[in-house]
Parts: structure tokens; C-alpha cells; sequence
């Protein structure tokens, strides 16, 4: 197959707006697979991922075409993820395109992250073809979404095609735009090897296995080759394209998509966005844009039940053979006990992991509340990076603290400017600019402290623009901030897992409303509770629970004494599920408590 | 020792704080008495003669006198009642009358116990009785005119809206009369009752818990002036008036219950009736039996359930009758939860006797929690 006969592309969009639904209607077309077979949305793979509509994992398919020149193509789809999250992971994913398709919700319209995945696009140099999706919808806008693609994203109008995934409408047309409109792949198959690793999986037969984009020359089983940025050796194995299934070829040339297997342990060996080049001709430069990721918010899981921490442990250990950009490590809290420090790349990260850790392995988490990473500037002249607040060293030896910072990009309604702009402000967000993409659509950029964010800031936008407004970040760096540790004290003794770093502004605030949260959420105990927030040796707020002075059942005859029983041996199931700290009895919703406060 | 519990399922109308067992009077009243009867004539076997009988309810003096008699009379001929027997009824002040109260003494019924709940016609209208605070008066003089010398009353607190007022008038006006006995319960919400809906919809407040220690604390103070010992949780007596029958529910021994949703503790099993009358009914007609849950209770619980039970009352628990009665010494079964328990101060023990504390009194739920494996 000639380089003119391929063709790789990706669908790009806000979440939601149609790119699983696109990718099965384009197998089904291409018949790329039985009838049934086709599940709904086969390229996200995991439940989870198919119940809450986002893909995790970018996938890849080669499906054959046969266009209406007459001619038998290869359309290589490459999967993205649809999360702000994974920005990075998108990133590598286009790397490995020439084309994209931008799919635009007919209802919805032009959304942040349609808008930053398509100027990631153009940076890229990629073809876009804009499609507007869900015409099928009574809602639907055609012409004013139209004419935001054009005015706001700068695409030609003339090119946009309509289409209803759902009902197959439009789906011949964007092949036949894909064939047309999207270059053949470059590269020279006679220059020393590049292939950019754009994804990873994790197979128990075959160990990990490396998605590439062969840019320059050729890779074949027995082949050794390094890895650029990993500096790691192999030696090929097996390479393949996707098919349904992964199928073995002989070779992978510029230009395709395909697997490598070699005996790479573990998924964290490969780094995306990486380079394989040959060992013994390597290439001289690598391929632009390697990164490495690095978790930027951390929670501490604990199992529920204390007896679940070798549970836990293989559980986390499990999911992390599938997800390299998830981290973890054992960490002891005096308030819980045994079980982990968890790293993701954002808050849907964080809750998908949770929640897979629950349902895939029948597990109960106490989770404590995200924070954030800190880069704590020592006396000394060093600087760490901490991921747990109880790990601050003493006020003393710090210089300096500095937090990381996020770009946001909001895309509103021009009504809730006002709104957005209060709302960032109270987050200690600096305001960037205001721009006005056309009459109904305003940009609006803040640099907003990541820890910021963590904190529900996603929930309170929807509601403060009542959902209209849609969000898309980037990490920008370390600012330096004037944070202070708050920590929460029960009858005098810190809980470790209760303490957060936070802006010396809004400690106080922050420490009435959590004592006050906690006073709602901790049941009477037989002894007085005290709850304070300090900050160093200063008591900032306090609150008690006064002691239970009465929990007694008022009548108790023949008839009752078993259902009394039964009630009590309830309450007592209850008071297992809670954590003993000191002689204080918590339940474990007030480990997320610093979290769910406004 | 032989305790017998029967019920009646029966009321007028239904009372919004109400969970037991009763239906709104209706004709199927005399099949169920008959299999009441037949209920009590076979267990009769099984039994030695019977010290205490309680007949509860529902509401039993909505039994006409003829109806009162007529089952008072059957049982006497079924059962091996005991001529030094305390035979109880619970008494409804204004479904009670000169005739009733005549029949009642007549039959041998020698303690009553009269369902006053309060003395402030507010309260009670609020509560649904249908009486009025005269009527207690009123009932409480025909019983003893009848010749009936061992009348307890029973009062409701922490009424949503009651004042410490009405609260110590209700006591006054109790002790005016001069029962043997007292029972003050705290009212509670009790699941499917109207009030419990009421609440969750935030259209009636409960009392904080110290507004309803506070009420608490002034039925203590006014009951032991007028002389009445405390002697469970709920209950107070003159001496030598606690409720014998009672006495047998929180010592956790043997009892036998009859007719609908009436349970019983036989051999370490606790046996539930059918919960409705008519299935009852059918249940007896049919296959002679009404048994609908039999719960067989291990040995060790035995023992704790005692534990629990005992500490309701001011005598707690006695190790040399514990000892002797499950073969384990009560330490041996309390376990380190003994030694928690004194220490936080719920209970107190003085190498003899276990007792709850003052304190324990009022968290004996919280007692209970940690005495249960
Ligand atoms: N009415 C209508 N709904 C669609 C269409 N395409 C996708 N959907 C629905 O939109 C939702 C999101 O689609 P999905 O493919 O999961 O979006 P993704 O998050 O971009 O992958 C799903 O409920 C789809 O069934 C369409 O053309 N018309
Ligand atoms: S009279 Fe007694 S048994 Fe009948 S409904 Fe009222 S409280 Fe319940």
C-alpha cells in the first residue's frame, strides 16, 4: 500500500458531543465490523467509560474504504480522549494525524474544549473538517453553529458537513471529505526510524504494548531500537495494525499506525510521546513535544475497612498497569491508618479512579480531600515538591511556598460574564481577558491556583451560568503564594488527614466553615467534642459537640426486645464504619468534608 | 413463674405516634376472640400455672362487658391461673365505664393500667386520644370504686410543643390520684407512624435531647417526693407495686404471648405471631397455629440480652443469679466491655452487682452497643 492510500485522522470535540457515536457509525459504514459485534461505542472500552461518556483511553482502528474514485483506501482512526485532563494525551494523539475531524454539537454549539482542541489542531498544521453533529436534534441550530465555526474558529463554512451519528446520516460524506481533504502521510522510509508513541495498553499476555505513528523509516520484529526521551533499549517483538483485533505484519513504514511489542514490563517504560528510533542508525533528532506527565492533584485512599489494605494495594495496582499517568504510594495516617497517596492528572481523573477502585473491585474508600502539589522553598536554598499537606516541614525552614497555577479558558454566554467573573475572583483568580468570539459567545481567561479549581470550582461554574458555560484548562506552572497549613484539631490532637494548605486570606474563612461542617457531620460522642482550626499555634475558629447525654429506648415489653436488639446491632455496624481518632469517632464523609464547603 | 401476654388488636381509631399492632374495631372482634381461647387452651399444656397475665392492646376495654367476661371466664377455664395471679388490663380512659370497671373487678382483674398520656387537653388532641384530662379522672375513680387497688397510669413527654408546665401539671394531677404506679415514656417516632412522616416533612419538631432530659429529670424529682421508687428506665412504683408481669420482660425470662402479633420467649426461642387479625384469625382457623417467626437465640446471646435487659432496671444484674442461671460468670461474659463501661462512668460495679449508672441510664442504647459481640 502506497503512502497516497492512507490516511490518519482523529475526531475531536467537547465532551459529549458525539465523537464515540461517530467512531462506531464509521465502522459500521466501512464495515469494519460484524453487525454484531457493534456494541454501543466500541472504542471506550471500559464500562465506566461507556456509563459517564468519556473515553480514557485513546484507541486506534484501520478501516478500509473504498472512496467513490473508485480506489481502496486505509483511514487510520485515532482515538482521543475527551477530558480536559488528558490535554496532553489529545496532544500526542493529533502528532499522530494529519487530518482531524471537529465535531460540533447542533444544539450546543462551539464549546472550550471544541475550541482548544481545534487550535490545538491548527497549531499542528492538521486539516480540519468541521462536522456538525445531532442535526437530528428539534434544537438544533444548524446555521448559528455554522456561523460560529466560521466566525469564532475561523473555519470556511463551505466545507462543514452535517450529520446525526446517531441515525447515520452524513457519515459517507465525511469519509469521502477525509479522502479528499486530509494529506497523505510524509516521511521518508529510507531515513533512520522515528515512530512517536502516542498511547499505551497493558496486556497480561503480552505485557505493555506501545501505539506508534511511524514518522520516518520502517520498524520490524528483531529490529532493536530505543526509546529517545527513556533512553531504553528493546528489542521488537511483534508489530501490528489495529484491526478489531491487533493483527501482525511484517513491517510498520512512515506514514502508518500500527502496535510494537518488545519487552517493555511495564506500561510506565513508555513514555507518550516518546521516540523509538534504531539503536544502531539512530535518528538525530527526536520528534517534537515530549513532556513528561506528572500528577498535579493527590488524595489519600484508605480502605474503610482496615482489613482492605492488601486489597486495595493489588486493586491500585491493577489499574495502574492500564493507566500510566496514575500514581500512587503507600502513606500512614495516624486518623486512618494504612493505605495510599493517589496522583492523577485532575479531578475527573481522580473520581473515575475512584470510582472504578469501588465498582470493579468492590472496595469502600475513605478518600480524603484533593489537594494540590506545593513547591516548598526551604531555607536552605532547596526547594520539594510536597503532594500531602501533613507532610509541610516546620515554618521555620520554609523560605517560600509557591502553588501551581492553571489557564482557564471559560466560554460563556456574554449574561454570565458578571457571574464568571465574580466567581474566579473569589477564587483567587487573576483575570487574563475578556474577548468577545461573537455575539453570543465570550471568552473569558483567568490564571486560577490549581487548588482552586479542585475545590468544586466546576460544579459552581455550571450552576452560575446554569450549564452553559463549558471550561477547558492548562497547567501553567508555580506561582509563588502566600499559603499557610491549616490544620483541624479534635479535642486538642491534629488529624493529619483533615489538614490543607490554603491562601493566608482565606484561612480563617475556610477554618469556621470546615469546624462548622465538622460540628454537622460528627455525631454526639459520650464526652464533650471540641473542634478547632489552627493555623501554627493559633486558634482560628472552634466549635463542640456537646456530649450525647441520651440514647435510650423509652419502652421496652416482650414484644420489643428483639426488634430493639436488631436496631442496636444496626447502630453498631454504623459505629464500624467510623474512624477512631484519639477517642473521637468520625465518620468517614468528614474526610471529603474540606473538600464540599462553599 | 408463668407470665402470659394477650393482646387485643383493637382501637378506635389509630393514634399518630402509634407502631403497635392495631386495626379500627370490626366484626371479625368475636372469631378473634374465640381464637384467642383456642390459642390459650393449647399452649395450656405446656405450662405450669400462671402467675401473671397482661391483657394489652390495642385498646381491651373497647371489649364490651359481656365480651370481657366472656373471655376473662374462658381463660380462667383454659389456663391454670394462679389465685395469688396479677392479672393486668390496659385500660382506655373513655372506652372505661361504671359496668366495665364492675366486670373487670368481678373477673379477678386486679391491676389496671390506664392510658392517661397526659393531663392537658392540647396535648392530648394532639396526641389523637380521644379522652379528655376529666375522663382520667373520671376512669380512675370508677376503678377504684369497683375495688380495683393497683392502678398505674401511664403519661407521654417531650409531646412536641409541651411546655414544662403542662408537663409538671400532668405529673401533679397523676399524683393527686395516688396510683401504686407511673410509667412516663418518652414519646419517639417510630417508623410508618404518621408523626415520623410529620417530622421528616419538618411539620412537627422533636425535643432536643436536653429538653427531653430536662422533663425527665422533673418526673424523677416529682415522682420520688411523692414516694415512688424508680425502678426501671420508664417505670416508678410505691413499694412493693412494680409491675410483676414486666418485671419477667426485663429479667429476660419465660413468657408466652397470645393472639396477634404477640410474641413469645419459650426454651431460648423467641416465637412472633401473624401481625394482622385477620391472618391471624385464618391462621388459627386453618392450621391451629398463627406462628409466623421463630428466632432461636444461641446461648451466649442469652446471656447478653439478660445483660441488657436487667440494666434497665435499678437492681441491674446480680453475678451469683447470672452465674447460676447461664453457668458463666458475668464478667466472664461482659468481657473488656465491662471495664469500658465503668470507666466511662455508664456503669457501675461493685464485685456483686452490675448497675447502670444515672448517666448509663439515659445511653443505655450506648451501653447495650458495646455489651453486643
Ligand atoms: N440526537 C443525537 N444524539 C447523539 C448523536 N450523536 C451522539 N449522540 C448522543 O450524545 C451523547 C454523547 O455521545 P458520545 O458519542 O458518547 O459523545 P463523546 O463524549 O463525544 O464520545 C450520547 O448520549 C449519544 O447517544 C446524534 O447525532 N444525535
Ligand atoms: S389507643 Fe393505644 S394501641 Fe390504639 S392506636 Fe392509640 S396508642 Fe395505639
Amino acid at each position: 500500500m502506497t503512502k497516497d492510500k492512507i490516511r490518519n485522522f482523529c475526531i475531536i470535540a467537547h465532551i459529549d458531543h458525539g465523537k464515540s457515536t461517530l467512531a462506531d457509525r464509521i465502522l459500521e459504514v466501512t464495515h469494519s465490523i460484524p453487525a454484531r459485534d457493534l456494541r454501543e461505542q466500541t472504542l471506550d472500552t471500559l464500562d465506566i467509560e461507556r456509563e459517564r461518556g468519556i473515553t480514557i483511553k485513546a484507541a486506534a482502528i484501520r478501516v478500509d474504504y473504498k472512496a467513490s474514485d473508485g480506489q481502496d483506501y486505509f483511514l487510520n482512526l485515532i482515538d482521543t480522549p475527551g477530558h480536559v485532563d488528558f490535554s496532553y494525551e489529545v496532544t500526542r494523539s493529533l502528532g499522530a494525524c494529519e487530518g482531524a475531524l471537529l465535531l460540533v454539537d447542533a444544539s450546543q454549539g462551539v464549546q472550550a474544549q471544541t475550541l482548544a482542541n481545534a487550535y490545538l489542531a491548527s497549531d499542528r498544521n492538521l486539516e480540519i473538517i468541521p462536522v456538525i453533529n445531532k442535526i437530528d436534534l428539534p434544537n438544533a441550530r444548524v446555521d448559528e453553529v455554522k456561523e460560529q465555526i466560521t466566525e469564532i474558529i475561523g473555519l470556511d463554512s463551505e466545507g462543514v458537513i452535517l450529520a446525526s451519528a446517531k441515525n447515520g446520516i452524513g457519515v459517507e460524506e465525511i469519509l469521502e471529505s477525509i479522502v479528499k481533504n486530509v494529506p497523505p502521510p510524509g516521511g521518508d522510509d529510507d531515513a533512520p526510524l522515528r515512530a512517536l508513541i502516542f498511547d499505551s495498553v497493558y496486556n497480561s499476555f503480552r505485557g505493555a504494548i506501545a501505539y506508534v505513528r511511524v514518522m520516518d523509516g520502517c520498524i520490524r520484529p528483531g529490529q532493536k531500537i530505543l526509546s529517545m526521551a527513556a533512553s531504553h533499549k528493546y528489542e521488537v517483538e511483534e508489530v501490528g495494525i489495529f484491526r478489531l483485533e491487533m493483527v501482525p505484519v511484517k513491517e510498520l513504514r512512515a506514514g502508518e499506525v500500527g502496535y510494537v511489542i518488545a519487552n517493555m514490563k511495564s506500561i510506565r517504560d513508555i513514555k507518550i510521546g516518546d521516540t523509538l528510533t534504531d539503536e544502531a542508525n539512530p535518528a538525530s533528532e527526536s520528534l517534537p513535544g515530549y513532556k513528561p506527565v506528572k500528577p498535579m492533584v493527590f488524595c489519600g485512599m484508605y480502605p474503610a475497612d482496615p482489613g482492605g489494605f492488601d486489597v486495595l494495594r493489588s486493586s491500585l495496582e491493577r489499574l495502574s498497569l492500564n493507566d500510566s499517568s496514575f500514581h500512587y504510594e503507600p502513606e500512614t495516617s495516624s486518623a486512618l491508618g494504612f493505605g495510599f497517596r493517589c496522583g492523577f492528572l485532575g479531578l475527573l481523573h481522580m473520581e473515575v479512579i475512584q470510582e472504578r477502585l469501588e465498582r470493579e473491585f468492590d472496595l469502600t474508600l475513605v478518600t480524603t480531600a484533593p489537594s494540590v502539589v506545593f513547591r516548598i522553598h526551604t531555607t536552605d536554598g532547596k526547594f520539594a515538591d510536597i503532594e500531602n499537606p501533613s507532610k509541610m516541614p516546620e515554618p521555620a525552614r520554609i523560605a517560600y511556598l509557591e502553588e501551581p497555577y492553571i489557564y482557564a479558558s471559560i466560554l460563556t454566554p456574554p449574561e454570565f460574564i458578571g457571574a464568571v467573573c465574580d466567581l474566579c475572583s473569589s477564587r483567587r483568580g487573576e483575570h487574563k481577558r475578556t474577548h468577545y468570539l461573537n455575539p453570543q459567545k465570550v471568552l473569558i481567561n483567568y490564571d486560577l491556583p490549581l487548588s482552586e479549581a479542585v475545590m468544586d470550582f466546576y460544579d459552581r461554574l455550571k450552576s452560575v451560568t446554569r450549564g452553559y458555560a463549558s471550561l477547558d484548562y492548562e497547567f501553567v506552572g508555580f506561582r509563588q503564594s502566600d499559603l499557610v497549613k491549616l490544620d483541624m484539631l479534635l479535642n486538642g490532637s491534629p488529624v493529619d488527614a483533615l489538614s490543607c494548605i490554603v491562601h493566608k486570606d482565606k484561612a480563617y474563612t475556610r477554618g469556621k466553615q470546615l469546624a462548622e461542617k465538622l460540628r454537622k457531620i460528627i455525631h454526639r460522642q459520650l464526652f464533650e467534642v471540641a473542634i478547632q482550626a489552627a493555623v501554627g499555634n493559633r486558634v482560628i475558629a472552634r466549635e463542640t459537640i456537646k456530649p450525647l447525654r441520651k440514647n435510650v429506648i423509652a419502652k421496652c415489653y416482650g414484644g420489643d426486645i428483639t426488634r430493639k436488639r436488631k436496631l442496636i446491632e444496626r447502630q453498631k455496624e454504623g459505629k464500624k464504619r467510623m474512624k477512631q481518632v484519639g477517642n473521637v469517632e468520625l465518620p468517614q464523609e468528614a474526610f471529603m468534608a474540606v473538600f464540599q464547603i462553599e | 413463674m408463668t407470665a402470659v401476654y394477650l393482646h387485643i388488636p383493637y382501637c378506635t381509631s389509630k393514634c399518630p405516634y402509634c407502631d403497635f399492632a392495631s386495626v379500627p374495631i370490626n366484626d371479625s372482634l368475636d372469631s378473634y376472640l374465640r381464637a384467642l381461647v383456642v390459642e390459650a387452651e393449647q399452649m395450656s399444656a405446656t405450662l405450669s400455672s400462671v402467675e401473671t397475665l397482661y391483657v394489652g392492646g390495642g385498646t381491651p376495654t373497647i371489649l364490651s362487658p359481656g365480651r370481657i367476661r366472656w373471655l376473662l371466664e374462658h381463660l380462667r377455664e383454659v389456663l391454670d391461673i394462679s389465685p395469688l395471679a396479677e392479672i393486668t388490663l390496659e385500660a382506655n380512659p373513655c372506652s372505661l365505664d361504671a359496668a366495665k370497671a364492675d366486670v373487670l373487678a368481678a373477673t379477678g382483674v386486679n391491676r389496671v393500667s390506664l392510658g392517661a398520656q397526659s393531663f392537658d387537653d392540647a396535648e392530648l388532641s394532639f396526641l389523637g386520644r380521644q379522652h379528655r384530662a376529666v375522663d382520667v379522672a373520671r376512669a380512675f375513680s370508677l376503678l377504684r370504686r369497683a375495688g380495683i387497688e393497683n392502678i398505674s397510669v401511664d403519661l407521654i413527654y417531650a409531646i412536641p410543643n409541651q411546655s414544662v408546665e403542662s408537663w409538671r401539671n400532668s405529673l401533679a394531677r397523676a399524683v393527686e390520684m395516688e396510683p401504686e404506679h407511673v410509667s412516663t415514656y418518652c414519646l419517639t417516632f417510630e417508623p410508618a407512624t404518621r408523626f415520623l412522616k410529620l417530622l421528616e416533612e419538618g411539620k412537627i419538631k422533636k425535643k432536643s435531647d436536653e429538653g427531653e432530659l430536662e422533663l425527665y429529670e422533673i418526673a424523677l424529682e416529682t415522682l420520688s417526693d411523692a414516694g415512688y421508687e424508680h425502678y426501671e428506665i420508664s417505670n416508678f412504683a410505691l413499694p412493693g407495686r412494680r409491675s410483676r408481669h414486666n418485671m419477667v420482660y426485663w429479667s429476660n425470662e419465660e413468657y408466652l404471648g397470645l393472639g396477634a402479633s404477640a410474641v413469645s420467649y419459650l426454651g431460648g426461642s423467641r416465637i412472633t405471631n401473624l401481625r394482622g387479625p385477620q391472618a391471624y384469625i385464618r391462621a388459627m382457623e386453618t392450621r391451629g397455629d398463627a406462628v409466623c417467626e421463630i428466632e432461636s437465640i444461641p446461648p451466649n446471646m442469652q446471656a447478653i440480652e439478660t445483660i441488657i435487659q436487667r440494666l434497665r432496671l435499678k437492681d441491674g444484674v446480680d453475678s451469683d443469679s447470672f452465674a447460676g442461671r447461664f453457668g458463666i460468670s458475668l464478667e466472664k461474659a461482659l468481657g473488656s466491655s465491662l471495664s469500658d463501661l465503668t470507666g466511662l462512668g455508664l456503669l457501675e460495679w461493685d464485685g456483686q452487682t452490675i448497675k447502670s449508672s444515672a448517666k448509663g441510664w439515659h445511653l443505655a442504647n450506648e451501653v447495650a452497643l458495646r455489651i453486643l459481640p
